[in-house]
């Protein structure tokens, strides 16, 4: 069996090429019985058709963007949605993961009314302002156009700044004209679409991680027509995929800022009012991910909300916010949450 | 089966459904949706088959191609055209198929101020076949260059196809868009002096004036038609300085459209009622196309037979030159079913590691594959700049005559490409001076 | 028999004319929207939020979908005749009337499958956080279900018109539909 997995992300992307090595484990460990077919680019489905196509049946497999489907997922976005919460993607994607793959029913039943089932999450590294001019303070992004997505949409107009809601793929011209002044988005997203030319300021503030990417989105009855040693190798594959697909963001948000410094980008402090402004727009955002998840049609999402909390507790104290080393990660995933979820 | 030998299968259906007359739209959608329930059964079919239309549709992207043909369809309408024409005669009219060459650099400039080949060809189309053919020219070549000319709306920045290559391959999408400006350029020269053989070959195809003007007309001339510069320079003018995206900047030419036929008493409500319609009529037939061309990628990638394609390529021993051989080939062959974006996107995820293992430069490589898939966009059967042009003009010209038309102008392009490949200076040259 | 023929015909006709100048609407209100939305942006530094939304989820599937059937009345959508250009009328009357079979068959499976989701949303009330407002989209997934729709009823309108010249002529009344359906 050959599982048609679908990307979004450019075929490039080390996510993308690690999704790959991760099929040829597979046909190597099963004498070529079971692999990955990586369609790329959206070639398929889009970041916001993924989840129905997989559930359809149109692909077997793919990587799913809860905040592209509140209307689907509405347990973990309330996670998710909490973009400002993450400091570290280690630790986003090991809360994330255990949350909604032990801790919350409603994740799970969410899965289930699309046919669906996930193994596996990730996280972007930590977003950061990238400007095409000086900015430091909330007083400099006063009446600026930022471009910014769901949960941090908010943040932007919290500063008296205008979110603008453009595809990435304009970003570059975007800064270079002048449409808009900075972009909230990883470090990385200087290497993904090129701006080193365009982006001459980055405020040195993390402010948030997007950690709501579904890994590895299976069609139910393709995961349940498997023979249990192949579901049980795939599972077992499982927290090394991860593992690595965090260190590529990493990696890359790393790569990126280093190349920026040697092309004369300068990487500013932030202003005292600017971190204060983070922490409030934290706890606005709490109720944000309430309101959101009862519109959704959620009952008590406050209860999601504490368990995610808590969980994220535990594992900002188990791997603080810096860099874990690789194979101890994959161990604490196996630990914590391989060892006990049942597909 | 295989999914290759599916593909195959399907393909062979779809030619036979295009012989027998059944409708552009309606082939492509048949034949990619018995694929894919071929591929993937046909419950699965059956739920999709709703979403995938509207999800290609509803996007910002796209939201362009409506609005320049808006702008098109007024200015076609409240007569801004018809005086540009004539001054054009009156400044080219000597040279041989002088309408043509003046439709040829008119798209140049009209691609300069647009993303997307399509928005070019259907404004163009509109604005210059018509004046064409009242001056006698052949049907062939007065839409065959217009067609044709549309393409270099992807050379010319802005353009849709560079940003999602840069996107793609993470070179810096600034130094694509210039790299393209010297092959657009060349890409009109080399069709205007097309236009030039052609016509000294065969001078019936393009009457020649017998009026002689004078210097003073050649002057008053352009007082008539100051509308037509007006707008091509403003919608540059908000894209250059960036005050707006291509689709704002349609929009803003459409109005100004409307205020310029106003300034000049010709906006009547007929004028109004017709260019909606002409308008809303090209938009649909263009975009129920590209949703089949869509969905036939999305058959192919599902089958897999780009892939096994790549495949082929990357198991020989290779050199640079195979490579862009196969590249070419590739592009030439998928180029003649698919949409520019889906064959692009569909062969990337193949070629790109190839270039990369290669060590070939990916800003040239990239004005190479635009300009292939561009290439695609003219040659049957799937043809998307010849129905573009085949639903904008008199519904009496036949596809084929547009396509004979086109042929010329693909003569052209194998020297083009050519000095492409070979040269890539022309492409790297004034990104290296950034 | 006849009677409910033409008077089906009619409706359809009707139908499509409606769909059309909708679409034609649309286009207009897309021009206006982007068009304030770049003014109140430029003058006054206060873009329309939500612009990309409503032109991606509304307009465009407007006018993408909603002309379909007036299109399929007119004949217009395109079509290669080099292959069959020189065969007999009659012949080609044949292929005509498959090829709005297929067209039948097609727009009208898409339509069905399409207001099945259409209905599967309309429940949950499907829409778009677009920061200072919800964006409804529900709503779209029918304009998009109706466009196909009315394009598979018109697809058999000139299905049935085709097979009828075929047996007993064209019928007079039934000119200026070629270019009539949109006036
Ligand atoms: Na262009
Ligand atoms: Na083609």
């Amino acid at each position: 069996k050959e599982l048609k997995y679908n990307t979004y992300q450019p075929g490039t992307h080390q996510v993308t090429k690690n999704t790959a090595a991760l099929g040829e484990a597979l046909s190597a460990a099963t004498g070529g019985d079971l692999g990955i077919d990586v369609l790329s680019g959206g070639a398929v489905a889009s970041g916001k058709a993924t989840l129905s196509f997989i559930s359809d049946g149109l692909i077997d497999a793919g990587l799913v963007t809860d905040v592209y489907v509140p209307g689907d997922l509405p347990h973990t976005v309330i996670a998710s949605s909490l973009a400002l919460e993450g400091e570290s993607s280690w630790v986003m994607a090991a809360a994330m993961a255990e949350y909604a793959m032990l801790e919350c029913p409603g994740c799970q039943s969410d899965l289930d009314k699309m046919g669906v089932t996930n193994l596996g999450f990730q996280s972007t590294s930590t977003y950061k302002l990238l400007c095409n001019g000086p900015i430091s303070t909330v007083g400099d992004l006063q009446g600026k156009k930022i471009k910014a997505a769901g949960p941090w949409s908010r943040l932007v107009v919290s500063w008296g700044a205008a979110p603008v809601n453009i595809p990435f793929n304009d970003v570059y011209e975007g800064m270079q004209r002048g449409q808009i002044d900075c972009a909230l988005a990883p470090e990385s997203a200087m290497e993904d679409y090129g701006l080193y030319d365009v982006v001459s300021t980055v405020v040195d503030l993390p402010m948030g991680t997007y950690h709501g990417f579904h890994s590895f989105v299976v069609n139910r009855d393709v995961w349940d027509e498997l023979p249990e040693d192949q579901r049980a190798l795939i599972l077992d594959k499982m927290p090394g995929y991860i593992t690595q697909n965090v260190q590529a963001y990493y990696d890359s948000s790393e790569t990126s800022k280093k190349k920026a410094l040697d092309n004369g980008t300068v990487y500013t402090k932030a202003g005292e009012d600017l971190k204060a402004s983070i922490d409030t727009a934290k706890v606005a955002a709490r109720e944000v991910s309430l309101e959101d998840a009862v519109k959704q049609g959620v009952e008590s999402p406050g209860e999601n909300l504490d368990t995610f909390l808590t969980i994220l507790d535990k594992w900002t104290d188990l791997l603080g916010t810096d860099a874990p080393e690789l194979a101890r990660y994959e161990e604490l995933l196996r630990e914590h949450i391989y060892g006990k979820v049942s597909f | 089966m295989s999914g290759t030998a599916i593909s195959l299968v399907f393909l062979g259906l779809l030619l036979i459904l295009l012989i027998v007359r059944v409708p552009i739209a309606v082939a492509l959608i048949v034949t990619s949706l018995g694929g894919i329930a071929a591929l993937r059964g046909l419950d699965t079919i059956w739920v999709v088959v709703g979403k995938l239309p509207y999800d290609f549709a509803a996007h910002w992207s796209l939201s362009a191609i409506p609005m320049f043909l808006l702008m098109g369809t007024i200015a076609f309408r409240g007569g801004l055209t018809t005086s540009l024409f004539a001054a054009c005669r009156i400044w080219f009219g000597r040279l041989p198929g002088g309408l043509a060459i003046a439709a040829n650099f008119a798209s140049a400039m009209f691609a300069a101020a647009s993303g997307s080949s399509l928005a070019t060809a259907a404004a163009m189309g509109r604005i210059a076949v018509p004046e064409m053919l009242k001056s006698g020219y052949h049907p062939g070549l007065a839409t065959g260059t217009v067609a044709a000319a549309g393409t270099i709306g992807a050379m010319i920045p802005p353009s849709v196809a560079f940003i999602i290559y840069g996107w793609y391959t993470a070179v810096p999408i600034g130094q694509l868009l210039i790299a393209g400006v010297l092959p657009g350029i060349l890409t009109a020269v080399v069709y205007g002096a097309t236009v030039v053989i052609r016509v000294l070959i065969n001078p019936e195809l393009a009457p020649r004036s017998e009026y002689r003007p004078t210097l003073r007309e050649s002057l008053s001339a352009f007082v008539s038609v100051w509308p037509i510069p007006v707008l091509i320079g403003a919608v540059i003018g908000l894209l250059y300085s960036g005050f707006t995206t291509a689709t704002e900047a349609g929009s803003i030419g459409a109005v100004a459209a409307l205020l310029i036929c106003a300034l000049r008493g010709t906006l009547t409500l007929q004028v109004i009622r017709d260019s909606i319609r002409d308008a809303v009529n090209s938009t649909a037939s263009i975009l129920i196309i590209a949703v089949g061309a869509a969905l036939l990628s999305k058959f192919l990638v599902l089958a897999g037979l780009p892939q096994t394609m790549g495949r082929i390529v990357t198991e020989g021993e290779v050199t640079v030159f195979m490579v862009i051989g196969f590249t070419v080939v590739l592009y030439l062959v998928l180029g003649m079913f698919l949409d520019p974006i889906g064959v692009m996107l569909v062969t990337l995820p193949i070629l790109l590691p190839v270039y990369d293992a290669m060590d070939l430069n990916l800003i040239w490589m990239g004005v190479v594959v635009v300009k292939l898939i561009e290439i695609g966009l003219l040659t049957p059967p799937v043809g998307l700049n010849v129905y573009v042009v085949k639903s904008v003009v008199d519904p009496n010209i036949p596809v084929e005559t547009i396509f004979k038309g086109v042929m010329w102008f693909l003569a052209a392009e194998i020297v083009i490409t050519a000095l492409l490949i070979f040269f890539p200076v022309i492409s790297l040259w004034l990104p290296s001076q950034m | 028999m006849n009677t409910i023929g033409k008077a089906f015909a009619s409706a359809v006709r009707i139908a499509s004319a409606i769909a059309f100048a909708v679409a034609g609407a649309c286009m207009v209100a897309m021009m206006v929207h982007i068009f304030l939305d770049v003014l109140l942006r430029g003058l006054f530094n206060k873009p329309l939020t939500g612009t990309l939304e409503i032109v991606s989820s509304y307009y465009m599937v407007a006018v993408s979908f909603l002309p379909l059937a007036a299109l399929e009345l007119s004949r217009d959508m395109v079509f290669v005749e080099v292959f069959t250009a020189r065969m007999s009328a009659s012949r080609r009357r044949v292929m005509d009337a498959f090829a709005r079979l297929l067209a039948f068959g097609a727009m009208g499976l898409i339509a069905v499958s399409a207001a099945k989701y259409a209905w599967k949303q309309t429940l949950r009330g499907e829409f778009m956080d677009v920061v200072f407002f919800d964006l409804l989209i529900w709503p779209t997934r029918w304009i998009a279900a109706t466009g196909f729709a009315f394009a598979a009823l018109a697809a058999l309108v000139v299905l049935v018109r085709t097979l009828r010249d075929r047996l007993v002529g064209p019928d007079p009344q039934d000119d200026g539909t070629r270019h009539g359906a949109i006036d």
